[in-house]
């Protein structure tokens, strides 16, 4: 069968990827792309510029019966778009983090239950072939117990081409919002449940646009885990502007029989010219993650990283607010 | 040969004392003594092995020296830095200062009322990567400082070594994580917040401690007795306001080299019947030798010190902050460390 899709908002940063992978995917015959929409004019006329792809009114947009969409707009809107898209009967793949509060993440769950479709949460991180490498040494026992976790997920700010990211009422905050949650579902993937979460975030002005100065943009969360390690996090907008990348995710592992080095973006070239950038080759783990939502539509299974999933995540990223807050450490409480 | 200016006597034959013997070597005649007390069979090789004069009690060593290296366990290390500076010799001595910041702050201003030198062999702030990151710093390419990532995962102590004696060395928090904690400090200034978390499987142990400094900087120092055997693995990541600089123990040597395959080892080679001690292995700009070289040269010549008394005062303040927050499992306030000798340090 043809899948046909939507990406419903564009403001996030992947959604001119995802248009860019779907495109190309779409040559095969059995994906097809309807279209997109976004509230900002602007924005729609840039990305309909950008990416070939008309922009439609929600309502038509998904008159169009779409049997999946991707929610990219700034995380504010992800509640409006999945209920929409949910009532007319399309799986959602929606971006990370889900929502900015628990209560909007709970009303998603709600409103795909109601409707039958599933809700996968963009987590690409867990398409990586190291990642499941990782993951099933863990699950074997093989590395013996694990003592400590070290993540690295710091960038750029992404605000200087995205703004939103460093606008807390549409991001819900900043380097804390964007950057906690990828590795804390990597530690979720590797089976570790958080019952503590301490955590610094603290603006650098010079990091963001001047009208965020007091957004959040270096972030350092520790996480007590149930199986008796502990964990870092570092969610730090703290990579300069001429960084040769957007940044890193890297997970160091310290365990009673071994230690591991995760790199997941380590498969680049380094390419100079007028400057320096590293770029990647290998396998895009978007384009497996895309993969994996059209298996979704297709058999209205879950996908890789559920609803819960996402939920999870965000509820450290909660607590890391809250932890910054009282400048103590707060517990998590099993869901 | 001529004779060196000042003489150096050594206390302490183990692993740090033997690190040391090998890095003044690059100052040729300095170190001539070292404390042998009867009996030491180990101490007594030691000396010949570096020819050096033993001398069976303190007192001795002090007379043939003007600058005593105290290489012991830690708790001797008060004491001992009174006994010199009581006899009126500048005293090089391991890091950690002392257990308590009350403790260090008598070496401190002990040393001071003798009117000797102290220098506390911070060493990692003489490793050529860590100057050369910190110089970055100091240039402004890298802004103000805003995120440190500093990390430190060996291997656990041999068996039988008082660093497993957290009565003795404060642990990892102390022995180990005190290199970065006061690296940190040096970059980033005050701390008045401190958060650890720690897990332990059998010998092995893990800390990760957040700081805060007062400047506005945070700082992640992670370090464990932790790596299988052999493994040591360290890494900086300094972030400012307009510049990142990273650094890896994984990044190249400079040299490497890809066979020929060496012969196999015959099970006589195995286990050498006098196998070597313990020493850590020579690197390239030696960081021992570089300190030792700093050290020496400011007590000949009255310049100051890379670390001060009280930068090592303050290092014991923060690794006793990890340990607090490892026992309380809250953020800390460290210890205040007070300039005025006078006075007793007091908890904010």
């Amino acid at each position: 069968m043809t899948v046909r899709l939507a990406l419903l908002g564009v403001a996030h940063v992947h959604a001119e990827a995802y248009a860019t992978l779907l495109r190309a995917r779409a040559e095969s015959g059995d994906v097809q792309l309807i279209g997109f929409c976004e509230a900002d004019p602007a924005l729609a006329r840039d990305f309909a510029l950008v990416s070939g792809l008309s922009c439609l009114p929600l309502p038509e947009l998904l008159a169009a019966g779409p049997d999946g969409v991707i929610v990219c707009s700034e995380t504010s809107g992800h509640l409006e778009l999945v209920r929409a898209a949910a009532a007319a009967g399309a799986h959602v793949l929606c971006e990370k983090p889900i929502a900015i509060h628990e209560q909007d993440a709970l009303s998603m769950r709600q409103a795909c239950e109601a409707a039958g479709v599933q809700f996968v949460t963009a987590f690409p991180a867990r398409f990586s072939a190291s990642v499941q490498a990782l993951g099933q040494a863990i699950g074997t026992g093989e590395l013996g117990a694990a003592l400590s976790y070290s993540g690295v997920n710091h960038s750029v700010a992404p605000d200087r081409h995205h703004p939103w990211f460093s606008r807390p009422e549409l991001s819900g905050g900043g380097a804390g919002m964007d950057h906690i949650v990828h590795l804390a579902d990597l530690l979720r993937y590797f089976g570790e449940r958080p019952t503590e979460v301490y955590a610094c975030l603290r603006p650098v002005p010079e990091w963001v646009r001047p009208e965020s100065a007091a957004t959040d943009a270096a972030g350092l969360v520790t996480l007590r885990l149930a199986s008796g390690a502990t964990a870092t996090i570092d969610c730090s907008w703290s990579r300069p502007p001429g960084y040769p990348r957007w940044g890193q995710l890297r997970l160091d592992l310290v365990a009673s029989r071994g230690v591991v080095s995760l790199d997941v973006f380590a498969q680049h070239l380094q390419v100079s010219g007028a400057g320096h950038t590293w770029e990647g080759y290998g396998p895009d783990l978007n384009a497996s993650m895309l993969e994996d939502f059209l298996h979704v539509c297709r058999e209205g299974q879950p996908g890789r990283a559920d609803w819960r999933d996402g939920y999870e995540a965000l509820r450290v990223v909660r607590a890391a607010y809250a932890s910054a807050a009282s400048r103590q450490p707060v517990p998590v409480t099993g869901s | 040969m001529m004779a060196a200016p000042l003489r150096v006597g050594l206390i302490g034959a183990g692993l740090m004392g033997r690190t040391h013997a090998r890095a003044w070597g690059s100052l040729p005649g300095v170190l001539g003594a070292v404390y042998v007390p009867p009996g030491d069979e180990n101490a007594a090789r030691f000396a010949g092995e570096f020819g050096l004069r033993p001398c069976a009690t303190h007192e001795e060593l002090f007379g043939q020296v003007d600058i005593v290296d105290i290489c012991t366990p830690t708790p001797s290390h008060l004491p001992l830095t009174l006994a010199a500076a009581q006899a009126g010799r500048h005293v090089i001595c391991e890091k950690p200062a002392a257990l308590s910041v009350e403790d260090a702050q008598a070496m401190r201003f002990g040393c001071e009322a003798a009117g000797v030198r102290l220098f506390v062999a911070h060493v990692l702030r003489f490793f050529p990567q860590y100057r050369a990151a910190q110089e970055q710093l100091a240039s402004g390419r890298l802004g103000a400082p805003r995120v440190l990532r500093l990390s430190r995962v060996g291997s656990p102590p041999g068996a039988g070594s008082w660093l497993h004696d957290e009565a003795q060395s404060g642990g990892v928090a102390l022995d180990l994580m005190l290199h970065d904690l006061d690296y940190a400090r040096a970059l980033a200034g005050e701390v008045d917040s401190v958060y650890a978390a720690q897990s332990r499987r059998g010998e092995r142990v893990m800390v990760q401690a957040t700081l805060q400094h007062t400047g506005g900087a945070i700082s992640l120092v992670e370090g464990g007795w932790a790596a299988p055997e052999g493994v040591f693995r360290t890494s900086l990541d300094v972030a400012g306001t307009l510049g990142a600089t990273e650094w890896s123990s994984d990044a190249s040597p400079p040299l490497r080299r890809f066979g020929p395959a060496s012969p196999p080892e015959s099970p006589a080679d195995a286990v050498a019947p006098d196998a070597p001690v313990a020493s850590l292995p020579p690197l390239d700009g030696d960081p021992y030798a570089a300190e030792l070289r700093h050290a020496y040269h400011a007590v000949l010549h009255g310049l100051p010190f890379l670390v001060t008394p009280a930068d090592a005062v303050a290092a014991v303040a923060l690794g006793l902050a990890v340990r607090e927050s490892l026992a309380t499992g809250r953020a800390v306030v460290p210890q205040a460390v007070l300039n005025d000798g006078t006075a007793a340090a007091v908890r904010p």
